[in-house]
């Protein structure tokens, strides 16, 4: 028994009412740098800290006096060397006679206090990190809205280079074509003075009109500033529906579709896209006058960012694809159908509908593909976001009032 | 008929272009046999299947701006084919791009500008019957 006092892996002493320390086991005494002998017949104060000693005063003699027990308070004992050492003790009171004695036993908690600093720095060190990861979120944001307004700046570059090179064209062929052939048959009419010239000279000039009248709505589709709305697509193509009936009472007409989400667009310019499109499905039909066109609409999820790469914002687009069953044309050489004024079939037209259809769709951030065969039909397929981008219409409108 | 009915394919996309070379060809050598195709494209299907009919042309006069394939792509298949790499190709184009002129000066191409005066069309015409249809 005494042996296991002596070496109970707690620190262990008693101390008598005048507060002489009466006994004390090997433990505390390896544990302090005294030998026993230094220990009794001290007073218990010499082992406290000097905060121990108040809060033994103020706290821990009263609370024995009154309870007769403490648990796990929470005191430091200083060593021979005077260093602090951390001690975790419970304590009894027992009455002796007149007297009392009190016993302490403790568990050391040096390495409780090492986990416990550790504790705080590492709360401390995630509260820097957070105040950090904030400023880095903030700086990611930031970098998100610069990417956003580069990436609107580069598409509406890209598209600017694009027209430039129409306009090369424009000027080098489609318009100097129409102004050579008045050269050759005015010559020729002056040499032999036939009819037949006067004609060809006159459906050139209307030609060359139809042609800078589709350039105008061009212009007209460039310039605007854009002006947003809620659009109901399906009544566009039932206004257009009745148009093309009325103004061509013999064509077997019929449009399905099912019911098209509500947009945010510029009304007159999707009236044009929708005019277009129905446009080309009556032109281009197969020999005869039925017109048959389906119009499937559904809502998908589109990367806003076009020329960035790895960089990723997802939003709403409604995916709207329009199938006729006309002549069709090898869609391999679809890019050529979006060029101004380029015919891929003979016939009536100018070859500017599906340009101005590809302007509109670029005014709204969307965007137009074809799928075809020749004798097959067309399908139209076009994205246009539910909700327009406001850093891309505010690039698009600075740029148009600057033209 | 000293042209005995020789076959030129002309490949152009203009109608007013083709009717009036057809018109100076008929004035000029009315026994050459003028075909025409209306693009790149198009010309290529007609010497597949001159080709198979052994009727292939003795020229082919190619315009420069077309869809689908331009007379730049057309020129290049064409050279490209065995079978269709020794028929002699002229250019007939209003373009102006000394570029391309140059190329086509560099394959040893003929490059007449699309004319501007009446008798532009027959000159142009009596040159491509005397020069590759005798």
């Amino acid at each position: 028994m005494h042996d296991f006092y002596q070496n109970n892996p707690c620190v262990c002493f008693s101390s008598s009412s005048e507060g002489v320390i009466i006994e004390a086991n090997q433990t505390l005494c390896k544990f302090l740098g005294y030998s026993r002998e230094e220990l009794i017949g001290q007073k218990a104060e010499r082992i406290f800290s000097l905060a121990t000693r108040i809060f033994q005063q103020t706290h821990f003699y009263p609370l024995l006096q009154l309870k007769g027990h403490a648990e796990e308070i929470y005191i430091t004992l200083k060593t021979k060397s005077s260093e602090d050492v951390a001690v975790l003790i419970n304590a009894v009171r027992t009455d002796v006679g007149e007297g009392y004695h009190l016993h302490y036993a403790g568990i050391p908690i040096k390495e409780r206090k090492k986990y416990e600093d550790e504790l705080v720095a590492a709360k401390n060190a995630a509260e820097k990190a957070l105040t950090e990861n904030t400023a880095l979120k903030a700086a990611k944001d930031d970098l998100a809205k610069q990417s956003t307004m580069l990436d609107n700046q580069v598409t509406l570059a890209n598209i600017q280079n694009q027209e430039l090179r129409q306009i090369n064209h424009l000027v080098t062929h489609t318009l100097q074509e129409p102004v050579r052939k008045l050269m050759y048959f005015s010559s020729a009419f002056t040499e032999n003075g036939s009819q037949k010239d006067v004609l060809r000279i006159r459906k050139i000039a209307e030609d060359m009109q139809a042609k800078l009248k589709g350039l105008q709505q061009y212009v007209w589709l460039s310039n605007e500033q854009l002006t947003l709305e809620e659009v109901n697509i399906l009544e566009l193509v039932k206004a257009e529906e009745t148009k093309i009936r009325f103004e061509n009472p013999d064509l077997d007409l019929s449009i399905e579709s099912n019911e098209i989400p509500i947009i945010e667009a510029c009304k007159a310019q999707v009236g044009v896209l929708i005019r277009e499109i129905l446009a080309n499905a009556v032109q281009f039909r197969q020999p005869g006058n039925a017109v048959q066109v389906t119009i499937y609409s559904s809502i998908v999820s589109l990367n806003q960012f076009r020329q960035m790469s790895e960089q990723y914002k997802y939003t709403p687009y409604l995916k709207l694809t329009i199938q006729d069953f006309g002549i069709g044309f090898n869609d391999k050489y679809q890019e050529q159908a979006f060029e101004f004024f380029r015919k891929l079939h003979s016939g009536e037209g100018q070859g500017v509908g599906l340009s101005f259809c590809k302007k509109i769709m670029e005014n709204h951030k969307g965007t137009i593909s074809l799928e075809s065969q020749p004798d097959r039909g067309t399908n139209v397929i076009l994205y246009l976001p539910i909700k327009q981008e406001k850093s891309y219409i505010h690039a698009l409108n600075t740029e148009n009032s600057t033209q | 008929m000293k042209f005995n009915g020789k076959v030129i394919l002309h490949v152009d996309d203009d109608p007013d272009d083709r009717e009036l070379l057809r018109e100076a060809m008929e004035t000029i050598a009315p026994d050459v046999n003028l075909t025409f195709a209306v693009d790149g494209l198009k010309a290529l299907e007609a010497l597949k299947l001159a080709q198979e009919t052994e009727t292939l042309p003795c020229l082919i006069v190619l315009d420069l701006n077309m869809p689908y394939l331009n007379g730049i792509q057309t020129f290049e298949r064409i050279k490209a084919d065995i079978y269709l790499s020794a028929i002699p190709v002229v250019v007939l184009s209003s373009g102006e791009n000394p570029a391309d002129k140059l190329l086509f000066s560099q394959a040893g191409v003929d490059y007449f500008n699309k004319p501007i005066e009446y008798s532009g069309f027959k000159v142009i015409a009596s040159h491509l019957a005397n020069l590759y249809c005798r």
